[in-house]
């Protein structure tokens, strides 16, 4: 085998018919895959489409990821906007928005909200939501569980954790932790209990 | 089948909820088995206790000398082409009854072979006739990739020291009245074997 690689470099706009199975996708402006993406990199900056599903190890991109398919990553960093039906993830760093029609699952999670987002279910070991620099945006889930939560702006059904902080402008319906609870007065956590 | 809470496992085993959420997603833990139900405190997740207390425990035994990696792949791929010796299989106590391997042949033993042998000694303690487990075991070895690729659950029901036993694909819309029932589920059956026999 040689050590050539299989990149796939992007500058303008191109369209993939099929399933695409490479070593690295680098992108500058637009493209659109009709199938699958296979590759050890995914970074650039503008519109990546993907009609199928992602098997990515390392995501880098600044501009738009949309997968209509689930993602499966070691690493996801994305500053905008990113579109899947699922990601499971070691870590997923994310400043901008996001839509996940089903289930995240990550070790260690960042947000930093920008743009109302939205996801089914968060689990995993940490969670981090925050909002830094543009006021108002939230984020919308039905369950978070992790060991580590740090929330704020969250609209949440039911967090359960182990050291959970609720940070301002959350607004929780039914929470468990197992160590220690932080709830920020402007936050409304409805139900809370101490699992034993 | 006896459910527990995820934060009733969480106490009990004592792992975390990062540890829990890493092995779903390594596959150690399957999806199926998180069931997700609404309750008076919102969502909660259940799980099927025995099983997912077995997994628990041999994820917690393997870990330190497998890494996750390791294991997730021997549990993921598909079954090995590769051999072991009846002996190093007697070696890993994973049967019962050694009377099953007079059901065996030759000297050494594929993976399939394990799990069916396997079947046999689950099964043993049910069967009073014992040529009746041998024309069983001749039955199944015969088809063995089929069954084990196609079929998800064995049910065995005895009467007269006749042994039956259905093959089902898909479970879920399946209703029955035997009260003397013995179920086995293929996937958790060779999923348990690889963690045992493959590490």
């Amino acid at each position: 085998m040689s050590e050539e690689k299989n990149v796939i470099t992007v500058n303008g706009m191109m369209r993939s018919p099929g399933n695409l199975d490479c070593d690295e996708v680098d992108v500058n402006g637009m493209f659109k895959i009709n199938g699958d993406l296979t590759s050890q990199k995914l970074k650039g900056n503008g519109l990546v489409k993907i009609t199928g599903s992602v098997k990515v190890d390392h995501v880098k991109m600044n501009g738009s990821l949309k997968v209509n398919g689930d993602m499966e990553t070691q690493s996801v960093q994305v500053g905008g906007l990113i579109k899947a039906n699922s990601i499971i993830s070691e870590e997923i760093k994310i400043s901008g928005k996001l839509g996940i029609k089903n289930n995240i699952n990550c070790d260690a999670f960042k947000l930093d909200l920008a743009g109302n987002s939205k996801v089914q279910n968060i689990e995993g070991s940490s969670v981090e939501v925050k909002q830094r620099k543009i006021k108002n945006h939230f984020l919308k889930v039905n369950t978070i569980t992790a060991d580590d939560i740090d929330i704020e702006h969250v609209t949440c059904d039911t967090v359960s954790g182990d050291k959970v902080k609720i940070g301002k402008g959350c607004i929780i319906k039914n929470l468990t932790y197992m160590t220690s609870l932080e709830v920020d007065p402007d936050a409304v956590v409805k139900n809370s209990e101490k699992a034993v | 089948m006896e459910e527990i809470t995820k934060k009733d496992l969480l106490i009990l085993t004592g792992i975390s909820y990062g540890q829990l959420y890493r092995w779903k997603r390594k596959g150690l833990i399957p999806e199926e088995w998180f069931i997700k139900r609404a309750s008076f405190t919102g969502q909660e997740t259940y799980f099927p206790k025995d099983l997912i207390l077995d997994r628990i425990d041999k994820i917690l035994e393997l870990k330190d000398e497998v890494s996750l990696e390791e294991l997730s792949e021997i549990i993921n791929k598909k079954q090995s082409e590769k051999e072991i010796t009846i002996n190093d299989l007697k070696e890993t106590n994973l049967f019962f009854n050694q009377e099953v391997f007079d059901l065996y042949e030759k000297e050494t033993i594929g993976f399939n072979h394990v799990v069916l042998l396997k079947l046999m000694d689950n099964i043993y303690h049910i069967v009073e006739e014992k040529e009746e487990l041998k024309n069983f075991y001749q039955f199944i070895s015969k088809y063995a990739k089929d069954i084990l690729n196609d079929y998800k659950e064995i049910y065995f029901i005895t009467s007269n020291d006749k042994l039956t036993s259905i093959f089902v694909k898909d479970s879920n819309n399946l209703e029955y009245q035997v009260d003397d029932i013995l179920k086995v589920n293929l996937k958790n059956l060779i999923d348990n074997i690889k963690l045992i026999v493959m590490v």
